[in-house]
């Protein structure tokens, strides 16, 4: 380590000493097309980091170099363009560039480079998208838009989680998502799971909606997202980065004399409604055996099993408080009023959020700054169900002197809500409302004036989902500051020097109520749950360049990192409420104290080389050097390098003539990148010992004043070693037509070894699990990104955007005489990590077959159940598609997204368990038969028997609880129209004479439509939110359908 | 000047992380400030006992007594167990943080660390609790590993299994040790209030090391024959003698503490219907109303005393009763009545029967039952426990058994043991042809243990004792 910080020092100094005079350049910037003048235009000087951005009359003026050559002209949407400096005055005119081969998108540690420099893929999204797509949760922003990346938005709860991974998943169990980093500084993306962390791998599923951190960010700041999907693209980032990163930069001011402070409004009201529901029966009234009971009659008839709706009435009897219309009673015997169902989708609220930004910005000769505030309220489709978030963005840039720039940020963020037990516990919303009996109006009131509860089953059983939403409530309150300053120095022409210093900050404090009378713990229970994270992150670069000949040009970068991570969780549980509605831990009568602390560092240098051959050949090498805590002492340190050729094929002469080709470039890379395991995997330890069992929350120490050790679960391993990724990458990015038509396709393989996981062990060794360099597994993919512009005339435009993403993912190996690895769900259905298949298989129980797949049945007809759980099919999708097409007719745009996910199987547990209530719309059809496809264990014939689909056969095998998950498998692929957005931009001639710069009115409707072959609702939902567990959908909360109302204004 | 100075800068920037640098790697961090990593003995045993405890009167007692048909399972996975659908997949927890990587990895510690600070009490404890475990683990899983595991911190992750007849050889020599180690007159570290079960009384352990010894001797009924019931007698000469001595490990009022079947019932209501037909005709027909069904039993809505049969369609069914059922309620590991009915069983069943003595340990088998769960009724007892050399069965002491060891695994022994005599019928609806008479082995040793875990074939098959 100390070599390399020498040659660093060594290197800095040497190259220091070269200086030179200066001279000023001034011009103005016209626009070829039509001769308007193009404020905001960088200017550059060639091979220099030395420029500045015209001013709003298209001018600039900078002091260059006496031996300056050429200056660089850059703005988006126009092509990029040289001049040489022959005097002090350079104007130039600049053209449009279609689809932007000379665009700049940022690269790893905030560089800068031309997007056919790249030797890697890199993909972006315009801040305009993101502003466009009026996402809260700007992880959303990103899905169906950018080829090799997929997100799962885990629920249709205000303030809910979203997944997102690129190129596939990369670890087992590690997180596979990837690295959030907001200009330079990587910020956390967590989603922290609250309750007692005593019930460890059982809480996955308790509890609500949380957020995963990104959504802190507030959209309207970002100019621009650049996704870098490949080890090259990442491998400067080290460790953090193994699954690709997400680059966010912000909109910052422009420096430029006399230009007026520019305020943007943007304002927006959306409407949200549940998109897809599971289909219910509303035929059968509460009860068993076809035998009426209300929420009052015995508990073992809380069912929808009861006699057709149709032939009861009500007796309007008063005393029978469960209903206002009381009891129902065989027609003519009651007062004649006919029995009502009630549909459980009343129970959803039309959602509403109001989204408000303003931003300020501006700047001098010298200095620049943006300042924005924005405030969101969300209100869910679930009732009470709220999530508010409010942030204060300030950067300010300034020239010291023309060499010594200094640039400062901090973001506040302040954010939360009221978030809905959802789990799958006696509380969760979904459980409660759905196994409601279907004769029972949850609305009519969920509490009796002496405080007992009022539900379907007589205050037992599940918790009425109004009680839920009222009286269990979490409330969670983020106070967030994400800062970061930087100085830069221009030593010379050649050379500069960055330090970049950040910090993400966050306290997360959550209060979660169980009411006295909750099914889920009927004492009551206040929980405290604080999250504390504090990232630091710190940057030394230093970049030369130096044009070694006329054709021949070289960068190099070379960089110190260090970064660290502290994370504190502090968890009071306080049981055995008193006073009722006081939800403070002075109520409470015994409680459970936690405390957990996890922290880490590491520091790494690196470097990248970069040569530039006539703009025809792009070559880098790359490489870090990182050392790590959470590895072993003595084997705390690994390297890895990379290595990229970009080859401008259409710059030979053979290709210059062809007049159709615009730009063809192959391109080609390989890294090696790697992740370390978490922290304190080395150590074994003792934990506070803690008993339950799946089915009951159970006992904890200290035991009556006593306090227990137990020898801990996990097993330390003191041999790990980084997980590495070999990722390949070849492409090719085509423009034909000046630019009217392009293509880019990228054929990936990742090979990931010496995978970090836990490794599940036999109970016998003494302890359940162990942190091993533990499997291999591969990623191969091909990206395609196809677009045109079918028509352009003046007047009216036509593009379209395909983007085509096919992964296969293979598990490989997996630790030594271990074939799977659990990766969460239930008993009976769950997702594994299975060799040989693709990662996220679902297991579940089956029926007893025979060696040729086929069931056995016995003489009547009837399957048996299996012991053994069985591989029931993958959750991976087998391919995605976006399809984008925008329509351009002058100030009018209209752009449809289309998204496809084909392929990917669901667990419909949600249907399994409504088919035992009786309440599944399967149920109504009570009593047909049904020929299982099979043969007779007996005779090995086919079999012929119908057995009856009764509530005989849906109370036991034909249930979800013990009945086999296999019959809940389902096809959760999709084509939905995504975004939908119509955006019409005021003529600039309307406006003109008023203080309004521009206004344009838009509307954006989010998965207006939406087909899948999947009953449940709909399939993009996750059970566990953002965690590697995808696939199950156990009473997951429904999505939604959106329609955007947005206002932006500047001034 | 003007370079040497940025260069003065740049070289002590440079040497400034240089520095830093060897310090920013501090390997110190990596120690987990959460967890300790070395305890004293005296907070290991508390835990294995609550281990122990929370399994027996959970899932232990769950499984078993619901195919015993003590109590029923109604209402979702609970209805599968009742028709014996038991999955590998369930018995992953008991197996592992119960088992294996529970209480007896945590007693194996507490072993070990006794050893070295020669502390025999303590050790003579640990290992009548293994005894213990053991036992009811080799009784529903067959051949298990033991002196092969708890070896994951050397390195080696599997361990080897013994056949159930080694497992019984194991626990006797531990229990024989045990007794042994009592008598020790000193002890560096000996249990005291932290021991939950006895509250560190030499004594009392010594009378459960006994006592368990003529359990496991009577398990081997139908391998060993009269050597099973005459080493059970010799045992239990000096196991306990009344109600006190009893095994038991106590559960409290706060939410951390509460038995195991209170928060089953209260977490997953429906599950346990109520108990099961069996159990309520036993009790109804022993004598005119044994006086435990309404200590056992609460009447149902219509102030009746119903089960629920077997795998049958839902309907109502007496609830558990608040003495077993209630948040603070005891769970029995081993019983003085427990011990009376393995003498009644050991004369009565030996080659030359002593009916005699039979009989009145079977009489003070019962008392003694009805006392502990505060039902005693001498009018019902001087007609129903006065059993005589000539009115005594094995018939009346086997279900006199089943009564007493109500919601404990140890009538899922004696059902083996004496299977025609409680004439349990197949539930309705059953998953299996048969009752089970084993549990599957779980899925955590399927796929991680795989090439040492012996193939069951069903659970329909029997253990090793079961002949």
């Amino acid at each position: 380590m100390k070599k390399i910080a020498l040659l660093l020092a060594i290197f800095a100094i040497g190259l220091s000493s070269v200086f030179a005079q200066t001279k000023e350049i001034s011009g103005t910037v016209t626009s070829a097309d039509d001769g308007s003048t193009l404020p905001g235009v960088s200017v550059a000087v060639k091979g220099t980091t030395l420029g500045t951005i015209t001013d709003l009359d298209g001018k600039y003026t900078l002091k260059v170099p006496q031996d300056a050559q050429t200056l660089v002209f850059s703005f988006v949407g126009m092509e990029t363009t040289e001049a040489a400096i022959t005097g002090d005055i350079v104007n130039i005119e600049m053209a449009s560039d279609v689809v932007g081969i000379n665009e700049v998108v940022v690269t790893a540690i905030g560089i800068q480079k031309e997007t056919k420099a790249l030797g890697y893929s890199v993909q972006k999204v315009g801040g305009d998208d993101i502003v466009r797509s009026n996402n809260t949760n700007l992880v959303n922003s990103i899905g169906g838009k950018v080829s090799g990346v997929q997100v799962t938005n885990s629920s249709g709860t205000a303030g809910g989680s979203s997944f997102i991974t690129i190129r596939g998943m990369a670890s087992l169990t590690r997180n596979n998502q990837p690295l959030f980093v907001v200009d330079g500084i990587p910020i956390d993306n967590s989603m922290n799971y609250s309750g007692n962390p005593d019930d460890g791998r059982n809480n996955l599923t308790d509890g609500v909606a949380y957020s995963n951190r990104a959504i802190d960010i507030n959209p309207d700041d970002i100019a621009e997202m650049a996704i870098l999907k490949g080890g090259a693209a990442t491998a400067l980032y080290g460790i953090r980065a193994a699954n690709g990163v997400v680059m966010i930069t912000t909109k910052s001011g422009q420096k430029s004399e006399g230009r007026s402070i520019q305020v943007n409004l943007n304002s927006t009201v959306q409407f949200d409604k549940v998109n897809q529901f599971p289909e219910m029966q509303y035929k059968y009234a509460q009860g068993l055996g076809g035998d009426y009971a209300g929420a009052d009659g015995p508990w073992w008839k809380m069912f929808s099993w009861g006699p057709d709706v149709s032939t009861l009435e009500y007796d309007g009897d008063t005393d029978y408080k469960w209903d206002p219309r009381g009891r129902l009673v065989p027609k003519g015997t009651g007062n004649g009023m006919p029995a009502q169902t009630f549909d459980k989708k009343d129970f959803f609220e039309t959602g509403l959020t109001v989204n408000n930004s303003v931003s300020f910005s501006g700047g001098t000769q010298y200095s620049s700054f943006y300042f924005s505030v924005a405030n969101s309220h969300a209100d869910g489709i679930v009732p009470e169900n709220t999530y508010d978030k409010t942030s204060f963005n300030f950067s300010g840039d300034f020239d010291l002197t023309d060499k010594l720039n200094i640039a400062a940020k901090a973001n506040y963020i302040h954010s939360g809500g009221t978030r809905i037990q959802q789990g799958s516990n006696l509380s969760g919303i979904m459980l409660g409302l759905m196994r409601t009996a279907t004769t029972f109006d949850n609305a009519a009131g969920y509490e009796f004036e002496d405080g007992t509860q009022r539900n379907y089953r007589g205050g037992g059983g599940y918790d009425n989902p109004y009680w839920t939403a009222n009286k269990s409530q979490m409330n969670d309150n983020v106070d967030r500051l994400i800062g970061n300053m930087s100085i830069n120095y221009e030593v010379n022409d050649n050379l500069s020097l960055l330090y970049r210093i950040g910090i993400d900050n966050y306290t997360d404090k959550r209060k979660m109520a169980f009411a006295i009378g909750s099914r889920t713990v009927p004492a009551g229970q206040v929980q405290e749950d604080e999250h504390f994270q504090r990232d630091i992150n710190s940057d030394l670069i230093l970049n030369y360049n130096k044009q070694l000949s006329d054709k021949l040009n070289l960068t190099l970068l070379l960089g110190n990192n260090m970064f660290s991570s502290y994370y504190q969780q502090v968890y009071i549980q306080g049981d055995d409420l008193s006073i009722p509605e006081f939800n403070h831990l002075s109520n409470a009568s015994g409680y459970t104290v936690r405390e957990s602390v996890t922290e880490s560092r590491t520091g790494a240098f690196f470097g990248d080389l970069g040569l530039e051959y006539n703009n025809l050949l792009f070559f880098h090498v790359t490489g870090r050097q990182e050392w790590a805590t959470t590895l072993p002492e003595d084997n705390n340190s690994f390297f890895y390098p990379s290595a990229s050729l970009g080859f401008v094929a259409s710059e030979l002469p053979m290709f210059k003539d062809i007049s159709a080709l615009s730009f063809l470039k192959l391109r080609t890379s390989y890294a090696i990148i790697a992740n370390t395991p978490p922290a304190y995997a080395t150590n074994t330890v003792y934990d506070l010992a803690a008993y339950g069992d799946g089915s009951t929350s159970g006992i904890s120490f200290p035991f009556g004043g006593t306090p227990g050790f137990a020898v801990g679960d996990g097993l330390g391993n003191t041999d790990l070693k980084p997980e590495t990724t070999k990722s390949f990458e070849v492409g090719l990015d085509l423009r034909l037509l000046q630019n009217r038509l392009s293509f880019d396709f990228t054929y990936y393989n990742n090979q990931h070894e010496d995978l970090l996981l836990w490794v599940p062990l036999s109970g016998t060794s003494g302890y359940t699990d162990r942190y091993m360099n533990a499997g291999s597994m591969e990623n191969k993919g091909i990206e395609l990104l196809v677009s045109g512009v079918p028509i352009k005339t003046k007047n009216f435009s036509w593009e379209a955007t395909i983007n085509f993403t096919k992964n296969n993912n293979k598990v490989l190996e997996l630790a030594e005489g271990v074939d799977n690895v659990g990766l969460g769900g239930f008993t009976g259905s769950n997702m594994r990590a299975v060799k040989g298949k693709a990662y996220g298989s679902v297991y579940g129980s089956d029926w007893v077959r025979n060696d040729a797949g086929q069931i056995l049945l016995d003489d009547d007809g009837y399957p048996e159940l299996s012991q053994i759980e069985v591989e029931l099919g993958s959750a991976l999708p087998e391919w995605t598609m976006g399809i984008t097409n925008t329509f351009t007719y002058k100030n009018l745009i209209l752009s449809a997204l289309i998204d496809i996910k084909h392929g990917g199987i669901m667990w419909n547990g949600t249907k399994g368990v409504l088919q035992y209530f009786g309440t599944h719309g399967v149920t109504e059809s009570r009593g047909e038969e049904f020929v299982f496809d099979g043969v007779n264990k007996n005779t090995g014939e086919k079999n012929t028997k119908a057995i009856v689909l009764d509530e005989d056969w849906y109370t036991d095998l034909g249930n979800g609880w013990y009945g086999p998950s296999s019959q809940f498998i389902e096809d959760a692929g999709w084509v939905r129209l995504k975004e939908l957005t119509v955006a019409y931009k005021l003529p600039e001639n309307i406006l003109k004479g008023t203080f309004i710069k521009s206004l344009t009115l838009n509307f954006t409707g989010k998965n207006l439509w939406l087909d899948t072959p999947y009953t449940g609702v709909d399939p993009e939902t996750s059970l566990m939110g953002a965690h590697n567990a995808q696939g199950l959908d156990y009473f997951n909360m429904p999505g939604t359908k959106s329609y955007v109302f947005g206002l932006k204004m500047s001034f | 000047m003007k370079s040497k100075i940025i260069n003065i800068i740049l070289f002590s920037l440079v040497a400034l992380f240089l520095s830093s640098c060897e310090e920013w790697i501090d390997h110190d961090l990596n120690v987990d400030p959460s967890n300790p990593s070395d305890v004293p003995i005296n907070l290991i045993l508390p835990a294995a006992q609550g281990a122990i405890a929370y399994s027996a009167g959970g899932e232990l007692s769950r499984y078993t007594c619901m195919w015993m048909q003590q109590i029923s399972g109604t209402e979702s996975h609970a209805a599968g167990y009742e028709k014996y659908v038991l999955l590998e997949s369930d018995m992953d927890n008991l197996w592992k943080w119960y088992t294996y990587a529970g209480a007896l990895m945590d007693l194996k510690r507490t072993m070990d660390i006794a050893q070295e600070n020669s502390s025999p009490h303590y050790t003579a404890v640990a290992k009548t609790l293994t005894a213990y475990k053991l036992g009811v683990s080799t009784d529903v899983w067959n051949d298990i590993p033991y002196e092969d595991a708890f070896k994951g911190e050397e390195g080696q992750l599997v361990a080897t299994y013994h056949t159930q007849e080694e497992i019984y050889a194991i626990i006797n020599k531990f229990l024989d040790e045990a007794i042994v180690e009592l008598d020790a007159s000193e002890s560096v570290f000996s249990p005291g209030s932290e021991d939950l079960i006895y509250g560190g009384s030499l004594t009392a352990w010594k009378k459960a090391a006994y006592s368990l010894k003529a359990r496991y001797a009577i398990h081997l009924s139908k391998v060993n024959g009269d050597a099973a019931y005459s080493a059970a007698l010799a045992a239990s000469a000096n196991g306990f003698s009344e109600n006190a001595d009893d095994m038991v490990f106590t559960f409290g009022t706060p939410a951390s503490e509460q038995s195991p079947l209170y928060q089953y019932i209260e977490q997953r209501p429906g599950y346990i219907g109520g108990l099961g037909a069996k159990m309520i005709e036993i009790l109804k027909n022993n004598g005119d109303t044994d006086p435990r069904l309404a200590v056992y039993a609460k009447p149902t809505t219509d102030g009746l005393y119903v089960g629920h049969p077997a795998g049958a369609p839902l309907d109502e069914a007496s609830q558990i009763g608040e003495f077993f059922a209630k948040k603070d309620a005891s769970i029995v590991l081993m019983s003085y009545t427990e011990l009376k009915f393995i003498e009644a069983e050991a004369h009565f069943m030996k080659s030359t029967p002593d009916k005699a003595a039979a009989a009145a340990a079977y009489n003070e088998a019962v008392k003694a039952s009805l006392a502990r769960c505060g039902a005693s009724d001498v009018t019902w007892e001087t007609a129903n426990a006065s059993e005589t050399e000539g009115t005594i069965s094995i018939e009346k002491i086997m279900k006199g058994k089943y009564i007493a060891t109500f919601l404990q695994d140890e009538t899922f022994v004696d059902w083996r043991r004496h299977d025609n005599i409680l004439n349990l019928q197949l539930a309705a609806k059953a998953n299996t042809s048969e009752i089970p008479r084993r549990f599957p082995y779980p899925t955590n040793e399927r796929i991680y243990n795989s090439a040492n875990m012996p193939e069951y074939g069903s659970i329909t098959n029997r253990v090793w004792w079961d002949k």
